[in-house]
Formats: structure tokens, C-alpha cells, sequence
């Protein structure tokens, strides 16, 4: 052993009686809970309506990256084993609906589901496939209205869970609902980001909540959330999804 | 009697009480020369000049005065110490030379010579104990000998042990025995009562206050040939059209080879006999069977060992009834989707309740969702578990489970408890490989290597995103395009069923096949495991058959299986809503899991044989209420039904005592209230005379001795009592402290010496 081998010994070491231990510790915790195969998170594709300009068929894929940054949140923060991939579910394609248990629906427009689409999302839903589905909150122009919309959210509530699953009841969660205190605790319900504070909604089948509505944009606040609101949101946005996406898989 | 000793040592005062010695005598050195040499310098820089003999006089006599001080300082004492002595009372040997002892087995091993070999081994812990030791030997009578090994005159076609036992008490020492150790393998065939003679002689060890300490003999056999039902296991009670498992023990002792017909009567129909081989000498031999349950009702079964017209027989039953609901606690160890798709289909079930343990956080967070069963760790002790009847181990890594968890799940298992195991993925099942719960599984993991699960296009898309503010519409669009232009789904695959599923599960199951996309390696099922389901196509490795899905063993009196891919979520979200092979899949793999799980009341190791006249412990387990015991001679319909006397309870067991008063068989039946009842038929035979009887040795009897005299058990190793005696020494009755510096002629020396020291240096004109 040389003298550089040997500094470089000891200094691994220092290094391990130090920190080390508390460090491996750490690491060892994180990969022994990431087991299981690893899980798909998918994005809901379908066609937005805008009132300008009609059809939108690209407005489903809005800021993507908040996606991934929640599943890196969930992959650090939580023991779901998740792949870091985005993929997309075609609403019109139930063969494609089936592969994801958690669907992610966000958009600035409102959706324009054909009656198949209504029945693809019925069937997944009645299959124990899960929704969340969420106002992105930029719709001002677009709209011909104020910046603060809520037109996903409305059209959803006010019109779509009900052409999908009208045996379903749709109602806003109480703040002691499971939702808000599954991994984190938010007392006070819903974190709010921006847009029309609704408050979470959850559509509840047989006892069972599948699908949850939100108007308060916490996928902006996963994409880019201490800029645009403030200090500590992109945390609490964060937070807060974790807690929808853990929800969903520890209620049966 | 006591002793005194008296000694001397030093206490020190003050600050330095309470220091360890060294570190005082040190504290105080350092004191004593810092002070020295400070007066030897202050006689040395005097105002008035002193001659140096004059210096040297004050010089001394002030270190004497400070040498003085010191001393009174460290504390010298005198200690007296009165002692109880040690009262060692001798021990006495009991030898069974009787001809059981000294008969030799089909090796030529002697129950004497056994129980020698480990008394030389005990014997100077004896020594060493009780001081002294004085040895007999005994058979039909007895005798003092010398040692161990010396000859004595006996009469040996008898044995007396109650007698000898008596006797040696009779004729112990003044003050008595400081226990009795005896040489035994227990069988008293003096023709006594077994029951009164156990309780004089208990009786009169306990006026002495005498423990025995026997130390039974063991060999393989010492008599004629023998065949005997040792155990019939069966489960109590089964749920309909489910299979069960009838397990039988047989002890023999054969002098030559030979084959057993083994017939067994399920219902009313007798079953083809199998031929069971039973080799030379002494053996036990374990045969089992699955039986169908059938349609509700009750089974009679009858086993009989042989076609003589007096071979062993066996008779049980079986009821077959809808199952109480099924208790799983379900540990998931990382969150995965088939939680939400499996404890719905359970939710909606009656036949389960379920509890959950989640880990939420790698830092180990729980957070229960409300409205659920939870708990907030896996119990790490066996009765933990007993609140449920199954197990469901999801997503677990090694590294969450103690080593005390593991061995309370295996210990529950191996005692009647069900366990499955939802295999997560070749890495974390490698982290198995050797634990303590592989050990109880049906399968021998498999290393694999690590794949990761990061997409390189992902992560560059993040990073440029974060790099721009997190959103840019024309980065966002054409990655959006691409992505679901690239979005490939896993194919999944089908369960291939093995033969054996289809008799096991039924034929209604095995016609649906469960989907699958990921499964966990596993490199070979264990001998005795079954395999139920493999994969259609995935070859593995080691064995070069096709790769397991799902296999299952027996663990002690329970079960264990994997299932090597995940909850089957995939399967759930692509079959149509309106289909339920998956409900009907977990409804029944776990109903056939935990369909032996016994819950209802039932006998608990009750004996298949006992002897007429000697008191047994029935045991029985299950029980949600008062229980009602009896027994009743089979052979005579008009014989009295005997009630049995409750004996306490231990550990939610409750016991009944009873003693057979007639030869032949009987049923004992346990009941509920106004419940069917429980049955369980045994045989009581005459006590079995002459000391070629073939018995063995009698260890339950010698433990009852030993318990009830406060005694124990000998083993290869001195009983703890022995041990904590042994490091005895004589008890300190009182101790008495004098502190010698109180002395008068030490205060007066101190202050003479400073008076004449003040006088001279007055007289020196140093003051």
C-alpha cells in the first residue's frame, strides 16, 4: 500500500466513523423499502374544447415536468417503487386506460369526451383504476374570462362524473378525511395554489372514492411551484400529492 | 455457627470518600509531597538563620505532625466481619439397577449406563455443591454402595422408585438430605398406585425440605417388539368442499424388517391400505394424506395400524361447516397497487376481516388510512399473532423484519398459523436468502442482479425543463407527442397451472388463469413444497423448469406459501368489470390457505393411548365460554359418563384432569354450552407390568417429581439451582467498623510534636 492509498484509506475511514454510518443507514432504508416491481405513472389523454379556437388536442399534456417531479418526490419521499417515465393513456384507448392504476387528467380546458371516452373512463373506473383529475389554472385568454378559472373542475363536476358514473356521488372532502393526513398532515385541508378554491372533491362509488376533482392547480405547483406562488409551495404541492397518490393505493 | 474475621483497611473522608482506592492514595500522595516539599522550603528560606541540624528538627517534626494528619485522612480501620457459615447438608444417589435399566436396546446401549455417563459429567458440580454425596442402589430393594460403579446384591426383576425414594428420606442424616438425585428411567412396577405413591413421596421430600433431581435413562428400547399410535393429527373442523390433511405418527420396535398395511376408513368407506415399511429397532414414522372435505356434515374416521385382529386403531372426526370469517393482517413493506385491488375484494367479504401494517416513508412512517384495522408494528412474539389467522407478507424487504419478528412469524407458523408470502422482486427476495423466513417458505430465493428502472429521455426533459423555469410550451408539446407516440405497455401472461392445483384448488379455479406482467425469481421450490402455478414460458435457471408463480408447504402444524409476483393488480384493471375470476382467485386461494387454521374448540395434543388408573391432563384449546368435559367407556353403552375436573388454564388452554378407571376405548367429548360437542376417542390400556415391558422411560412422571419437590429435571448440565449454590460463600451476618484514627494517642502525638515544635522555634527566635 502506498502513501496515497493509505491517506485515501483513512480518509474513507474518517469519513465512514464520522457520518457514514448514519449516512449508509439512510441509503439502506430508502432501497430496502423500494421493492416490487415498478409502477407506471400515466397521463390521461383526451380533447380539450377551448372557446377561441375549438378543439385542442394538445392541451392534456400541460407542463409534463410537474408529473415527473412529483414522481421523483414520490420515489425519495415514499416506499412506492415508481419508474421515472411519463407515459400517456389515450382516454379513447380502454386497452391503454388498463395499464395504469392511477391516471392523471390536467389540462387549461375543459375535456370534450365522446360517449366511448365516457365509457372507456366508467369501465376503468368500475375495473378499481383510479382518476385525479385537476384545473390548470391559465386559462384567462383562452376562455374569454378571468384569470382565476375553474373550467375543468366544473365541467367535470357539473357535467362529466355524472355522464360517467351517475350511480357515483361527488362531494367536497371534509379536512379530516384520510386524503389530508395519509403520508402528510394538511389540517387544513386542500393546499390551494391558485385558481377557484373548491376544495378537493372526491367521487365516491360503493363506499369507495374513485376519482378525486381538484381546482387548485398542484400540478403547477409540482412544475415550477416556489416561483410562480411563493416560497415553500412547490413543497406543499409536493407533499400534498403524495398524499392523493398513497391515499389511492392504501383504500380499498 | 459463625466465624469471625477481623481485617484491617483503609476509609477514606471527606472528598475522598467514595474514590476508588488507588486513585484516594494517589490524590492524597500528591498532597503529601506537595506539602512536604513546601516545608522543607520554608525551613530553608527562614527569617532568622538556622544551623542545619536545627532545620533538620523542625523540618521533621513538622512532617511528622503532616505524615500524621494524612494518615487520619486515608482513614484507617479496623473491620470485623461475623459470618453465618454455609450449612451444606449431603446429597444423595439414587442407582436404578432394576432390569430395565441394565437391559441392553438393538445397539447395546443400556438405560444405566446413560444416565451414569452424564452423573460423572454433573458430579463435581454436585461436590462442589453439597459438600459431600452417599450413594444407594436400588431395584426391588435397597441397598448403600460405595460409588457409583460398585456391585451390589439386588433383586432385579422389580423396581420400586416410590419405595427407594421413601426410604432414602427415611434414613437420611440428622438435618436430612440436601437433595435427592436418582438414576431412573421411572417405570415402578412394584404394582403401586402410581398416583398415592407419587403423592407420599412428594409429600415427605417437602417435610424435609429434600428436592429430587432425577436423571432419567435413555435408550432405544429394552423389551419386545411393539407397534403403537403415537398422534393422529387432523383438523377439527374444515370448511366444505376444501381438502384437508390427516397426519399419523407411529412408534415401533421391531427386531427384523417388516410392512405395515396401513387402512384408513373415511366415512364408511375404507380406502385402499398402504404399505408402510418399518425397519429394525426403534422408530417413529410419520404418514400423512390429503382428504376431501366434501359436503357440511360430520366425518368419522377410523386408522388401523395392521390387520391383526388387535391392531392399534384410531377413531376422529372431522366437521365440515362453513368457516368463521378468515383474519389476515397484511403487511405491505413498500405501497403497491394490489393492496387497493385485493382488500377491496375482501372488503366486500365477509369470510375475511383484515388488518394492515403500511410503510409509508423509507424513514419506516405509518400512517393508517381511517376506517381501517391497523397495526402499528409486526409482533415480534409468536402469541402476537394469535389475534389472526393469517399472515399476508407484501412487498417486504429483509432489512424491515427483526430477526425477533421472523422468528415469532416462523414460531406461529410451525405452531398452526398461515403465512403468504408476496415475493416483490428478485433483489429484495435475494435479501431473504438464509433469513429466518426463508427457512419456513415453500421456495429457495434466487441472487439476481439489480435492474434499474430510470429512462435517460425522462431525466434529460426534467433537467432542461428546471434549467428554463419548469415550463416552455414548445419543449412540452413535441415531449408530449413523443411520449405517447412511445408509450409501450407490458404484455402479461398467464398462470400455467400445475396438475396438482386442479385436486387441491378444484377444477373452478384452475379454469382461470391469473395475468401477470413481473414475477420475482425464485431458484427451486423446497422437497416437500408443491408447486401450483408456474410460468407459461420463463425457464429457471438453476433447475431448468419453468420459473414458480405460486407454491405452498407444510411448516410444522401450518402453511406456508409464495406467490412470486405482485397482488395481480394488472390482471384486476384488464378484465372486464362485469368478471370475477379475480375475486373468486383470492377468495379462494386464501380460504384454502387458512382452512385448517384451527379457531373452534378442539383437543390439543391429547394422547391416542393411556394407561388405566393413571391420572392424565386433557387439554383443551378454542374454547369462548365455559366448557363442559366428559368421558364415556365406548364399549358399554350403559356406562356412567364421567365428568372431568378443571385443572386451571395455561396459556389460553384450558386443562381437565382425569384418571381411566376401565381398560378399553373411550371418548371424551368437550362442549360449549349447548354446541355440538367436540370428540376425541383414545384407548386405555392395563398398566403396562414386568420390566420388559418395553416402555420408555417415564420422563413426564420423573418431571412431576421433580417440579412438585422443587427439584428439576437433570440434563447434560447442573440445574441453575446447583450453580447459584455452588458460588456461595458464608453469609455476612454482621459487620462491625473502627476507625483507628480516633484514637487519643495519635490526637496527642499530633499535638505534642507541634507543641515542641512552637517551643523551638520560640526558643530559635523564629516566632
Amino acid at each position: 500500500m502506498n502513501r496515497k492509498e493509505f491517506l485515501r484509506l483513512m480518509a474513507l475511514g474518517g469519513a465512514a466513523f464520522l457520518g457514514g454510518k448514519v449516512v449508509a443507514r439512510a441509503a439502506d432504508g430508502i432501497a430496502a423499502a423500494k421493492t416490487g416491481p415498478s409502477i407506471p405513472w400515466g397521463r390521461l389523454r383526451f380533447r380539450g374544447r377551448d372557446m377561441n379556437q375549438g378543439i385542442d388536442a394538445d392541451d392534456w399534456g400541460v407542463h409534463p415536468n410537474g408529473d415527473l417531479n412529483l414522481i421523483q418526490h414520490l420515489d425519495e419521499n415514499t416506499t412506492v417503487n415508481i419508474a421515472s417515465k411519463w407515459n400517456v393513456a389515450d382516454v379513447a384507448k380502454l386497452d391503454e386506460l388498463q395499464h395504469y392504476p392511477f391516471l392523471f387528467m390536467h389540462a387549461e380546458v375543459p375535456p370534450d369526451f365522446a360517449d366511448a371516452e365516457r365509457a372507456n373512463l366508467r369501465e376503468y373506473l368500475l375495473r378499481g383504476g383510479f382518476l385525479f383529475a385537476e384545473d390548470c389554472v391559465i386559462g384567462n385568454a383562452r376562455m374569454g374570462r378571468n384569470y382565476r378559472n375553474d373550467f375543468l373542475f366544473r365541467r367535470m363536476a357539473e357535467y362529466e362524473f355524472s355522464k360517467i358514473l351517475p350511480e357515483a356521488k361527488l362531494e367536497r372532502l371534509p379536512n379530516d378525511h384520510p386524503v389530508f393526513h395519509t403520508v402528510h398532515d394538511f389540517r387544513n385541508g386542500m393546499p390551494h395554489m391558485q385558481g377557484t378554491p373548491h376544495g378537493l372533491h372526491g367521487l365516491t362509488l360503493n363506499g369507495r372514492v374513485v376519482a378525486l376533482l381538484s381546482p387548485s392547480d398542484l400540478h403547477c405547483g409540482w412544475t415550477n411551484g416556489d416561483n410562480w406562488f411563493g416560497p415553500g409551495q412547490n413543497r406543499i404541492a409536493l407533499q400534498m400529492g403524495a398524499n392523493i397518490y398513497a391515499y389511492a393505493m392504501t383504500r380499498a | 455457627m459463625t466465624s469471625t474475621v477481623e481485617s484491617f483497611s483503609w476509609r477514606f473522608g471527606g472528598p475522598l470518600a467514595g474514590l476508588p482506592p488507588s486513585l484516594a492514595w494517589s490524590i492524597l500522595g500528591a498532597i503529601g509531597v506537595a506539602g512536604a516539599v513546601w516545608i522543607v522550603i520554608g525551613y530553608r528560606h527562614t527569617l532568622v538563620s538556622l544551623t542545619p541540624r536545627r532545620r533538620l528538627a523542625l523540618s521533621a517534626l513538622r512532617l511528622f505532625v503532616w505524615l500524621l494528619l494524612l494518615v487520619a485522612l486515608a482513614g484507617p480501620t479496623r473491620v470485623r466481619r461475623i459470618y453465618a457459615q454455609k450449612e451444606t447438608r449431603p446429597l444423595a444417589v439414587l442407582i436404578d439397577r432394576s432390569d430395565s435399566m441394565t437391559a441392553a436396546d438393538n445397539r447395546g446401549a443400556r438405560r444405566a449406563d446413560d444416565a451414569l455417563r452424564r452423573w460423572r459429567a454433573l458430579a463435581p458440580a454436585a461436590l462442589e455443591t453439597f459438600g459431600s454425596t452417599r450413594t444407594f442402589a436400588f431395584a426391588d430393594d435397597f441397598v448403600s454402595i460405595s460409588s457409583p460403579e460398585a456391585n451390589a446384591r439386588l433383586k432385579t426383576d422389580g423396581t420400586r422408585v416410590f419405595g427407594a425414594l421413601q426410604r432414602a428420606l427415611a434414613e437420611a442424616p440428622p438435618g436430612g438430605w440436601g437433595g435427592i438425585v436418582v438414576l431412573t428411567d421411572g417405570l415402578d412396577t412394584s404394582g403401586e398406585e402410581i398416583v398415592p405413591a407419587l403423592n407420599d413421596t412428594v409429600g415427605a421430600a417437602l417435610a424435609a425440605a429434600t428436592p429430587v433431581f432425577p436423571l432419567p435413562g435413555r435408550n432405544r428400547f429394552a423389551g419386545g417388539e411393539f407397534l403403537a399410535l403415537r398422534d393422529l393429527n387432523i383438523p377439527a373442523r374444515v370448511p366444505p368442499r376444501s381438502t384437508f390433511r390427516l397426519e399419523v405418527t407411529l412408534d415401533s420396535f421391531q427386531s427384523a424388517p417388516r410392512t405395515l398395511p396401513l387402512r384408513l376408513k373415511v366415512g364408511d368407506t375404507w380406502r385402499d391400505p398402504e404399505n408402510l415399511r418399518l425397519d429394525t429397532g426403534r422408530r417413529a414414522l410419520a404418514w400423512s394424506v390429503e382428504l376431501p372435505a366434501g359436503a357440511p356434515g360430520i366425518i368419522p374416521i377410523e386408522l388401523v395400524a395392521g390387520s391383526a385382529p388387535d391392531a392399534p386403531r384410531a377413531h376422529a372426526e372431522v366437521v365440515v361447516a362453513k368457516p368463521d370469517s378468515t383474519r389476515i393482517l397484511y403487511y405491505q413493506g413498500a405501497l403497491d397497487w394490489g393492496y387497493r385491488f385485493l382488500a377491496d375484494i375482501l372488503r366486500r367479504d365477509p369470510a375475511f376481516t383484515l388488518t394492515t401494517i403500511f410503510n409509508l416513508a423509507p424513514d419506516g412512517r405509518r400512517r393508517a388510512p381511517a376506517q381501517v384495522e391497523t397495526l402499528p408494528e409486526l409482533p415480534d412474539t409468536a402469541a402476537g399473532y394469535d389475534a389472526f389467522d393469517m399472515v399476508v407478507l407484501a412487498n417486504a424487504a429483509a432489512a424491515q423484519l427483526s430477526l425477533a419478528q421472523q422468528a415469532a412469524l416462523s414460531a406461529w407458523v410451525g405452531n398452526g398459523g398461515v403465512l403468504l408470502f408476496l415475493a416483490p422482486d428478485n433483489d429484495a427476495t435475494r435479501g431473504f436468502a438464509g433469513s429466518e423466513l426463508e427457512k419456513m417458505l415453500p421456495v429457495v430465493f434466487a441472487e439476481a442482479a439489480p435492474s434499474a428502472v430510470e429512462d435517460p429521455k425522462v431525466t434529460d426533459f426534467r433537467e432542461r425543463m428546471r434549467a428554463v423555469g419548469g415550463s416552455r410550451e414548445s419543449m412540452e408539446v413535441p415531449f408530449a407527442r413523443d411520449a405517447a407516440r412511445n408509450t409501450r405497455t407490458p404484455a402479461l401472461s398467464a398462470f400455467a397451472w400445475e396438475p396438482g392445483a386442479v385436486d387441491l384448488f378444484g377444477s373452478d379455479l384452475a379454469k382461470t388463469a391469473p395475468l401477470f406482467a413481473n414475477y420475482a425469481r425464485v431458484a427451486r421450490a423446497k422437497p416437500g413444497a408443491v408447486v401450483l402455478a408456474r410460468h407459461p414460458r420463463d425457464l429457471a435457471p438453476a433447475s431448468g423448469e419453468r420459473a414458480i408463480l405460486l407454491a405452498f408447504q407444510r411448516y410444522g402444524r401450518g402453511q406456508s406459501a409464495v406467490l412470486t409476483s405482485d397482488a395481480l393488480w394488472r390482471w384486476k384493471l384488464n378484465q372486464p368489470s362485469t368478471e370475477r375470476g379475480v375475486e373468486k382467485f383470492w377468495q379462494n386461494l386464501l380460504a384454502w390457505l387458512g382452512r385448517e387454521r384451527p379457531r373452534s374448540l378442539r383437543f390439543d395434543h391429547a394422547p391416542l393411548q393411556v394407561q388405566k388408573g393413571r391420572e392424565i391432563l386433557v387439554r383443551i384449546a378454542g374454547a369462548a365460554g365455559s366448557v363442559t368435559m366428559t368421558a364415556r367407556a365406548e364399549i358399554v353403552n350403559s356406562a356412567p359418563v364421567a365428568t372431568l375436573v378443571p385443572a386451571g388454564e395455561e396459556k389460553g388452554v384450558r386443562l381437565f384432569r382425569w384418571t381411566p378407571a376401565a381398560e378399553g376405548p373411550w371418548v371424551l367429548s368437550a362442549r360449549v354450552g349447548a354446541d355440538e360437542p367436540v370428540r376425541h376417542w383414545l384407548n386405555v390400556t392395563a398398566r403396562a407390568g414386568g420390566e420388559n415391558s418395553g416402555l420408555p422411560a417415564d420422563e413426564a412422571l420423573l418431571q412431576t417429581l421433580a417440579q412438585r419437590t422443587g427439584g428439576a429435571l437433570l440434563g447434560d448440565t447442573p440445574p441453575p439451582a446447583w450453580r447459584g449454590a455452588a458460588g456461595q460463600t458464608d453469609a455476612l451476618l454482621r459487620e462491625t467498623a473502627e476507625p483507628l484514627w480516633h484514637q487519643g494517642w495519635i490526637l496527642a502525638a499530633i499535638l505534642s510534636a507541634y507543641a515542641l515544635e512552637l517551643v523551638l522555634r520560640r526558643r530559635w527566635q523564629l516566632l
